[in-house]
């Protein structure tokens, strides 16, 4: 029984899907930092429920950044060690790894998510003691912190990453593109959030000037996308046979997608929010749904590219 | 409730066939090594000399001959270099399988294998 279970673990290759998993946690992490960040400062109706949940997302995000981070981490001690899935815990092995690029990763990340995770925590206990809801100032050692985690976190693209072998300019394009996706998306679940809990005006205006934020962030989304595009393939045709080429294609159609509904929303569902029209607001929220699940397709599809695959061509 | 359950479907989905379509690229990898990958020699290698195509750490080094481990003098890289020299301790003739792991400059764990046969 127990040797079947690792016959099909294997055939599934179980560290490349792990290591999957975990970077598709970490890509949550970041979400909840950079949509938490955006949301704590530019998009939230001032309410004491809207500002708790704001920071318990960025709470349960960051802590979830940590795990997966040292998940990262001991599997590929487990990789390396190839004992099993206690070779996970192999101390010269961890020891060994600790002093590369590996090491740098974790260190830095999972510093990056407990310092948010701390200034989460203090804020959390410090809103939930106030008479009434705190004025933006009140945010500003946790957005100062997360702005610290989120640059921590970026810092990383040049140890380890396939940009972390080029240039400068490439790894600020990297930071970038990597930033607004996090801002952007990990604003959608709070959003969703307001569009359930809060009235349609609020909502309604919180949407419009979303958008505006949104379409900032897609542009400089697509500028540096197409930028790391031709540091990593040359744009050659024959990039595009590739298994990373074929996989990048795959992840531009999941974006264009995320795109067009953006577009929905902001042309056709966010003008028709009114107070008291629940079709408007189903749909509008069935909308925002559906993006946050491209958006999950989009990161599986990233995190794929960055950890399994080689773009084979850097120029 | 439903809505959660259509990502961890979309996930699990995704995960099983990306694990199962594609194969997976190394990142840096072996340019060259004496002997040569493949290989049959008339003489058994005092050294195992690799190569790569960037400078690697080298973290796992084991040798064995039909299955049999040899004593070698590897200790992992405290440095990326471009190339490496290991010695061999005595062994018989045979079939002789290098299985190594390299950390790359981008950070990526890569495994190899070079096999060859002494006669």
């Amino acid at each position: 029984m127990l040797s079947n279970l690792v016959e099909l673990i294997s055939l599934f290759s179980f560290w490349a899907t792990a290591s999957l998993f975990a970077k598709i946690l970490f890509y949550v992490g970041s979400l909840s930092l950079g949509g938490g960040a955006l949301c704590l400062m530019l998009f939230n109706d001032r309410t004491f429920r809207n500002y708790t949940m704001l920071l318990q997302y960025i709470l349960f995000g960051s802590l979830i950044g940590i795990h997966a981070e040292v998940l990262v981490f001991i599997l590929k001690v487990g990789e390396l060690a190839d004992t099993g899935l206690f070779g996970m815990f192999d101390i010269e092995y961890a020891k060994i790894l600790w002093s590369t690029p590996l090491g740098v990763v974790l260190r830095y990340r999972s510093l990056a998510f407990s310092l948010a995770l701390i200034m989460a925590f203090v804020t959390l206990k410090r809103v939930l003691r106030l008479p009434r809801p705190p004025r933006k100032v009140f945010f500003l050692p946790l957005l100062t912190a997360q702005g610290i985690a989120l640059l921590l976190i970026i810092s990383v693209f040049r140890h380890s990453g396939h940009v972390s072998v080029l240039d400068d300019l490439s790894w600020i394009a990297v930071s970038i593109h990597f930033l607004a996706f996090s801002c952007w998306i990990g604003s959608l679940f709070p959003l969703n959030w307001i569009l359930e809990n809060s009235s349609m005006v609020v909502a309604k205006n919180l949407l419009i000037r979303f958008s505006v934020a949104g379409s900032a962030a897609v542009g400089l989304m697509v500028t540096t996308g197409i930028y790391i595009t031709y540091r990593l393939t040359g744009l050659a045709i024959e990039a595009a046979f590739s298994a990373y080429g074929q996989l990048l294609i795959l992840k531009i159609v999941f974006v264009l997608a995320i795109l067009v509904i953006a577009a929905f929303n902001k042309w056709r569902f966010v003008p028709k929010l009114n107070e008291g029209d629940e079709v408007s607001r189903l749909l509008m929220r069935r909308s925002l749904r559906v993006e946050v699940l491209l958006s999950v397709i989009v990161l599986l599809i990233a995190a794929y590219l960055s950890s399994q695959l080689s773009p084979m061509l850097i120029i | 409730m439903q809505f959660i359950r259509k990502i961890v479907i979309a996930l699990s989905f995704g995960m099983i066939l990306s694990s199962l379509s594609f194969q997976v690229f190394g990142h840096s990898a072996l340019k060259a090594s004496f002997p040569v990958k493949g290989s049959e020699i008339d003489a058994r290698p005092d050294m195992i000399s690799l190569e790569f195509n960037g400078p690697v750490r080298l973290v796992k080094f084991e040798l064995t001959v039909d299955g049999n481990e040899i004593s070698t003098n590897f200790v992992a890289a405290p440095e990326a270099e471009g190339s490496y020299e290991i010695s061999v301790g005595e062994s018989s003739v045979g079939k002789f399988i290098a299985d190594f792991s390299i950390v790359g400059a981008d950070g990526h764990l890569v495994r190899e294998t070079l096999n060859f046969s002494v006669k």
